[in-house]
């Protein structure tokens, strides 16, 4: 048993003990009294002639000379209350000593085991059908441990990741120059591979570093903007993208849309996810961006490709960093749509993408309108 | 020169080795997938496959254990740096050797010499060699162990040959390694440890019970000459 125990179990007994010896100290004195009271009583009056006296019987309780209490000079302990009320006390103080003190010593355990890193140990259980503010706070102990556990693995997984996609540039960077090495002659190109090289290198850790903040909730400044400014400006970069491979990008608007959010980063999340469509549409494809209010207070922004879409099992998963489908072209990080969905999430919108059944992709980016 | 084979997804990684590797007298085949990659080493057209652990799909792991059900082509493994398990996994599905990656392809291609030199020339003026119940066919590459043959990789069939050609003699891990896998021992290197373990797995105990190649701690491995 903890000092908790102890603790509590003290002051309950002494507190009853008080309560016990108080009660029996204000009913002594209150006998005190009485007795006093009966000691000052002139003697009874002479029994009226024909009364008691003319039977020759006496009153039934005070018979003179006879005090109706034990005399005070010697009194007798109530022994059996006193034990019995003892053991009560120490029993009850024990149980309720032991009521409070029992979760908070799991609790301890778990917080010693969790600070030691091992964030398994889980105390529901323990409180069973227990419905109070300890039994609470060992839930939400169970709910923190949960969600420390989860940040933590997708950490490491992250952390791995990283260091996986880092040392594929980095691979490409030797073989570059075990090649260099051996041709001279191949000076220029290979500056260029380092370069190349270089650059994806610093692409991978810039997205890593927007993720990395968006995640730590920085949003940077927020502003009310035009939807219409946003998409102009995209279009504008996708189509000089898509004209590389001759595909077309159709867009559809609605005007007048406003957005309240930080425009760099929303534009971002937004070309992520239309790059996407791109790398995925074969040449002289088509890709459609079709903007639309949803309702009073809410607009989407569709983005179709006709690409071959993601295998059903691997949907919920595009979303998380580096989950490259088995799809997957080019040379991306796997990062993009990681990154527009933390930006949806920082706005309060949603992004969803689906398989559609006669071919192709459809990624939807739902937010709140400003005001 | 000899026909190596490069499984790796890294399509612009594997096309400069392939170069360097070229221009250094391999002859080099590609395959960008595991599954093409079992195919193309099952081929027989290969010398020596190198296989990148890390791959979309069915893994470098997984095609190595297909390739091991196979066939006893040498295999190289290209592991991350730092990454233990792949590397233990790997060598005790009977890869014969691995190199992490990001590696220089001169060390890349300092392994395979290695590895070819050692599977493809026996050495001379042995024929055979029996210690005990292991008998071993050093110009064909054949090992029996109480007549029944051993499946054997090269590199296993390397370290046992220097432990019969030292039977009775404690042979160091230093000198197992540049014996046998052809390059000195890297530090906590435990590919030497890994391999005799899946050599004695396959050799099976002597007949008083124990097994014909003992540890000596902290100095290497000693055949039991009977």
């Amino acid at each position: 048993m903890g000092r908790l125990f102890w603790k509590f179990f003290l002051i309950v007994w002494l507190a009853q003990l008080a309560a016990v010896l108080a009660t029996g100290a204000i009913f002594w004195a209150e006998r005190q009294r009485l007795e006093a009271r009966f000691a000052e009583r002139p003697a009874p009056p002479p029994p009226p002639p024909g009364g008691f006296g003319a039977r020759g019987e006496a009153p039934p309780l005070f018979r003179p000379g006879e005090p109706p209490f034990p005399e005070p000079g010697k009194p007798r302990l109530p022994w059996l209350h006193i034990v019995s009320g003892l053991l009560a006390s120490l029993a009850s103080a024990a149980g309720i000593a032991w009521y409070v003190a029992r979760p908070v010593r799991r609790l301890k355990q778990a917080f010693a085991a969790a600070s030691d890193g091992d964030l398994s140990l889980r105390i529901g259980p323990a409180m069973g059908r227990r419905r109070d503010e300890l039994a609470d706070l060992g839930r939400d102990f169970d709910r923190m441990s949960e969600r420390l556990h989860s940040l933590l693995d997708a950490q490491t997984r992250l952390l791995h990741d990283v260091s996986h996609e880092l040392r594929s540039p980095l691979a490409r960077l030797h073989a570059a120059i075990g090649l260099a090495r051996q041709e001279p002659e191949r000076f220029e190109e290979t500056m260029n591979r380092l370069e190349r090289e270089g650059e994806r290198m610093n692409q991978l850790v810039g997205e890593l570093l927007t993720l990395a903040r968006l995640e730590a909730g920085v949003q940077g400044k927020v502003e009310v903007f035009e939807l219409d400014e946003l998409i102009s400006g995209l279009i504008e970069d996708a189509r000089l993208e898509a004209a590389a491979r001759h595909q077309i990008v159709d867009l559809e608007e609605c005007r007048g849309l406003q957005l309240r959010a930080n425009p760099e980063l929303l534009h971002r999340a937004v070309e992520n996810v239309v790059r996407n469509a791109l790398k995925h549409t074969p040449d002289g494809g088509t890709i459609r961006i079709v903007s639309r209010r949803l309702d009073e207070r809410h607009c989407r922004i569709s983005v179709f490709d006709p690409g071959q879409g993601v295998p059903e099992d691997e949907l919920p998963y595009i979303f998380e960093p580096f989950r490259r489908t088995r799809n997957a072209v080019g040379n991306g990080h796997g990062l993009g749509l990681a990154i527009a969905r933390r930006v949806m999430d920082s706005i309060d919108g949603t992004i969803t993408a689906s398989n559609i059944a006669s071919g192709g992709f459809l990624v939807n980016l739902d937010m709140p309108l400003a005001g | 020169m000899a026909a190596v084979l490069l499984i790796d997804d890294d399509e612009e990684l594997a096309g400069m080795l392939a170069d360097y590797l070229r221009r250094d007298g391999f002859t080099v085949g590609l395959a960008h997938d595991g599954e093409s990659g079992v195919r193309a080493a099952l081929s027989g057209n290969f010398a020596i496959a190198v296989v990148d652990v890390m791959m979309p799909g069915i893994s470098g792991i997984e095609a190595l254990r297909r390739i091991r059900a196979g066939s006893r082509i040498p295999v190289l493994m290209l592991t991350a740096r730092g990454d233990d398990m792949d590397r233990i996994v790997g060598l005790e599905l009977g890869a014969d050797d691995y190199v992490p990656k990001p590696c220089l392809p001169r060390e890349l291609a300092a392994r395979l010499r290695a590895i070819l030199r050692r599977s493809a020339a026996p050495l001379p003026d042995h024929g055979e060699l029996t210690v005990g119940p292991l008998r071993l066919h050093a110009a064909q590459r054949r090992a029996e162990w109480r007549g029944h043959p051993l499946e054997l990789t090269s590199t296993e069939f390397n370290l046992l040959e220097v432990l019969a050609r030292n039977a009775g003699r404690i042979v160091g891990k230093d000198e197992l390694s540049t014996q046998a896998l052809g390059r000195p021992l890297a530090r906590y290197d435990r590919s030497i440890d890994v391999h005799l373990s899946s050599i004695r797995q396959k050799l099976g105990p002597l007949d008083d019970g124990r097994s014909p190649i003992q540890t000596v701690f902290r100095q290497g491995y000693q055949m039991i000459a009977s």
